[in-house]
């Protein structure tokens, strides 16, 4: 049920008002549309915001107000538009040819409107990934604060990775074991990158790489679930935990 | 020789009166300090060792053993602690009424913090709330909401703070010292068991004075539920928020000033600028910022704002500030979290000293000293460096940010940095603090003469070039010089209230396992329901042990004797009857004989 795509329709007075709001931010239908929500560095956001409006796309910047306000000619920052109806949203997303989002939610809605997503920055490798096949996600660079050395995405699938993950996310615990470092603007506009050309393609092929990654998230989640209720919630449901796929560049790294 | 006995929760209090206590050492007193949990996450174990060694007059021990119910609240709140003592655990008595005891005064902390001038101080509550089992929180949540219901709470929990009995091993340990002077620190953390030095100490007649360790201590923790003879504070709004919030009356009150500061008047730097920015790494032809990182209460997630701050400072588009160096001196006490900071990614950037570096290392002060000494501003969200830079003159700024607000307006000690008469220079953005720092990176005399009103008022109440240290240990020797206090005796009602209040103590010892209130109001009936059954089984089980194997062998001896009778019967009853036969025959015969002959 999960891999078939879902059909929404928005109804006509909906689509016509949210239109014309968007209309009055400068949002047009001229250029295809990608709608952007993410807590990174504004330095990595900014570039990326670049990099997207040069190839063409008009965006749509959607999240925390308290994240700054970013104005670029070709980017629509609409953090601080008040007031700003829920269905909103729905409404960008449904309308974009892709979005690159930070909050499990948006990658949701996504799924629900069957539009393309890049999750970026994730940390738990089983909530982020893309159930559907035109989904993708990069993961964060987790550090060991114990040896102040970067783990490798192998790790991330470990017990005790998930045992400090549940007591920080889940647990409100302050200070876990590990620190995070967000995706580079290289890293970004890689996974931007291979994101169009696997709208382009159509997700047809897939690598070793990511076949061997996706078995591993599979015996990771298998192996976790009797002793992580979290992982038994989101991690693989029969074998299956989704068609989509890690960002090209950190799958080939997974030996 | 006076004896000056000095509790402290940790040897981490040290650092704030080092220097007092070489002076009193040096003077002729004796000091003995006495710590209630060893620590040695700072490596502050060390420090009191090192202290100790330094004087013949210094020497350090362990504080009484407590009972377990007291070690489990302090590891709570500190998973590095570990009580001094015998770890065994030992329900008693003993036990319950310092289960008591800590309920008690947990429960006046949270309550302070409904209190109108606590109102953004949500997380500061919630310190407190995670530490009390939940039934207190979830009647408190409503009951400790209107004033005048928490005027009751607090009078009645005063009440059950008098007759709570003094801890029989803190009255030997002041009676075995018998010191001239008791000196308290910090006293106010949440739920403190130190208040029972204080209780001791006024039953035995000992004088005592609480030293208030450092800037935040009467705002943003605990209350001073009993008080002691003195306080010693560093400055007139300590002075008043001792008054204010803690009812000391203000005859009892000192003013030193911040004598842990001390050192940075006289300090010089250690090494020249371009040595220093060599060392941390930054470029020594440009000027630099020192961010100054906070502790963990205020910012345990810091590393991204950072990086969103250093990224507004390099797209400023406002030369003086994109270019400036940026040097991060992590918390000492919040270290790790900067090992996930990538300064690699930021041109003219360093963290520094690296994470991990031991404080009491040789060295730290004076890298400390020389970092801001060196900078052309501090930033930071809330920390006690920002005091430091104001002493040296450094412009300092914050960012009021919704991710700190908890740690910024939630704090009652942040206005005396950013508030009227504050030297911080606080912004509602990064936009408005590149603005900020813009203006002030050229030079601002009028930030100096503000800077120097501030430590004034704050640090050296007593005139600038008057060392507080030196103020405090007089102060201290003029204390121990009173005459002791009368020894006030626990009076009648407090032994008679105590008989009833064993009940009380025995119901926290109960309620601090933190269950739900069902499972105490099902608890005796169905403890009741399960001792019936259990008789039940037991009675059975004792009738099929003792009881049937009784009755059986009664029953074997009556069959067998049943049967034997009856065997024994049926025999002589046989040969009675062969008898009887025998003999009627012999008539029978003699009869007819007799018949015959006639």
């Amino acid at each position: 049920m999960l891999r078939a795509p879902s059909t929404v329709s928005l109804s006509p007075d909906f689509i016509e008002q949210t239109r014309r709001q968007l209309t009055a931010h400068g949002i047009t239908d001229g250029k295809p549309l990608v709608t952007f929500e993410s807590r990174t560095r504004p330095d990595i956001a900014r570039a990326v915001l670049e990099f997207l409006v040069r190839e063409g796309y008009a965006v749509a910047r959607i999240g925390d107000p308290d994240d700054g306000f970013y104005s670029y000619d070709g980017v629509t920052d609409l953090t601080r538009l008040a007031p700003r109806p829920p269905s909103l949203e729905l409404f960008l997303v449904s309308a974009s040819a892709f979005i690159v989002c930070e909050s499990i939610d948006l990658q949701q809605l996504a799924y629900l409107t069957n539009i393309p997503s890049l999750m970026i920055n994730a940390r738990d490798p089983f909530v982020a990934y893309p159930v559907r096949a035109n989904g993708l996600m990069t993961l964060s660079t987790a550090v060991d604060l114990d040896t102040a050395q970067a783990i490798t995405i192998t790790d991330m699938l470990t017990q005790p990775y998930f045992r400090d993950l549940h007591k920080q996310q889940v647990r409100g615990r302050r200070r876990g074991s590990h620190g995070y470092r967000d995706n580079t603007t290289e890293e970004l506009i890689d996974a931007i990158t291979e994101m169009r050309a696997g709208i382009a393609a159509g997700w047809t092929t897939e690598s070793e790489s990511q076949s061997r990654f996706r078995t591993r998230v599979v015996e990771a989640g298998a192996a976790l679930a009797a002793v992580s209720a979290h992982v038994a919630e989101w991690g693989p449901d029969d074998g299956f935990i989704g068609d989509g796929r890690l960002v090209r560049f950190q799958a080939d790294r997974v030996s | 020789m006076s004896r000056i006995l000095f509790v402290m929760l940790h040897p981490g209090f040290i650092r704030y009166y080092e220097d007092a206590i070489h002076l009193l050492a040096a003077s002729g007193h004796e000091v003995n300090l006495a710590f209630e949990i060893s620590r040695d996450k700072l490596g502050e174990d060390m420090t009191a060792q090192r202290l100790a060694a330094s004087s013949p007059n210094i020497h350090c021990e362990p504080a009484p053993e407590r009972t377990e119910s007291v070690r489990d609240f302090i590891i709570r709140s500190d998973r590095t602690a570990t009580r001094a003592g015998d770890q065994r655990r030992q329900r008693s008595d003993h036990e319950a009424w310092e289960s008591l005891a800590t309920t008690v005064r947990l429960i006046e902390d949270y309550l302070r913090f409904f209190e109108p001038e606590f109102r953004d101080a949500s997380t500061l509550r919630g310190r407190v709330e995670k530490r009390l089992p939940r039934v207190y929180t979830q009647v408190l949540g409503v009951a400790g909401r209107p004033q005048a219901t928490r005027r009751i709470i607090r009078a009645a929990l005063r009440g059950v703070e008098a007759i709570i009995p003094t801890a029989d091993g803190i009255d030997n340990f002041l009676r075995e010292r018998n010191p001239d002077l008791l000196l308290v620190t910090p006293l106010i953390e949440l739920g403190s068991q130190q208040v029972d030095y204080i209780k001791s100490a006024r039953k035995l007649g000992i004088r005592s004075a609480l030293c208030v360790a450092s800037w935040d201590n009467l705002t943003s923790k605990g209350l001073i539920r009993v008080l002691p003879d003195h306080v010693l504070v560093w400055n007139e709004a300590q002075a008043q928020e001792a008054t204010t919030l803690h009812g000391v009356p203000p005859d009892c009150i000192t003013v030193t000033g911040a004598q842990t500061f001390d050192r940075w008047f006289a300090m010089r730097p250690s090494r020249s600028r371009e040595d220093f920015c060599r060392t941390v790494g930054l470029d020594p032809g440009r000027p630099f910022l020192l961010y100054t990182g906070s502790s963990v209460f205020i910012a345990p997630d810091e590393v991204p704002f950072a990086e969103r701050w250093l990224t507004a400072l390099r797209h400023s588009g406002i030369p003086r500030v994109s270019e400036v160096g940026a040097l991060i001196r992590p918390h000492p006490a919040n270290s790790r979290q900067w090992y996930a900071f990538d300064s690699a990614a930021f041109a003219n950037a360093a963290v520094w000293p690296p994470v991990g570096t031991d404080p009491n290392s040789h060295g730290f002060k004076e890298d400390f000293f020389d970092s801001v000494y060196y900078s052309a501003g501090v930033v930071g969200i809330n920390t006690s460096a920002q005091i430091e830079a104001s002493i040296l003159g450094r412009p300092i700024f914050t960012i009021r940010s919704p991710e700190f607000a908890h740690g910024q307006e939630g704090t009652l000690h942040f206005r005396y940095l950013a508030g009227d008469g504050g030297v911080v220079r606080a912004a509602t953005s990064l936009a408005e603090h590149v603005q900020h720092l813009a203006s002030e990176l050229e030079g601002d005399a009028a930030g100096n003469e503000r800077h120097r009103e501030f430590v004034r008022r704050f640090v050296r109440p007593h005139g600038l070039d008057r060392p507080a240290t030196p103020i405090f240990a007089r102060a201290v020797d003029a204390l121990r010089q009173l005459a002791p206090p009368a020894a006030r005796p626990d009076s009648l009602w407090v032994r008679t209230a105590r008989m009833p209040g064993r009940s009380l103590a025995a119901a926290a010892l109960a309620l601090a396992e933190g269950r739900p209130v069902w499972v105490y109001v099902m608890r005796q009936p169905m403890t009741l329901a399960i001792h019936t059954v259990a008789l039940g089984y037991r009675l059975t089980d004792q009738w099929q042990a003792h009881g049937r194997p009784v009755i059986k062998r009664m029953r074997r001896v009556a069959w067998r004797w049943w049967y034997e009778s009856s065997q024994w019967l049926g025999h002589r009853w046989h040969r009675s009857k062969k008898k009887l036969l025998r003999m009627t025959r012999g008539a029978r015969g003699t009869a007819r004989r007799f018949v015959g002959l006639r």
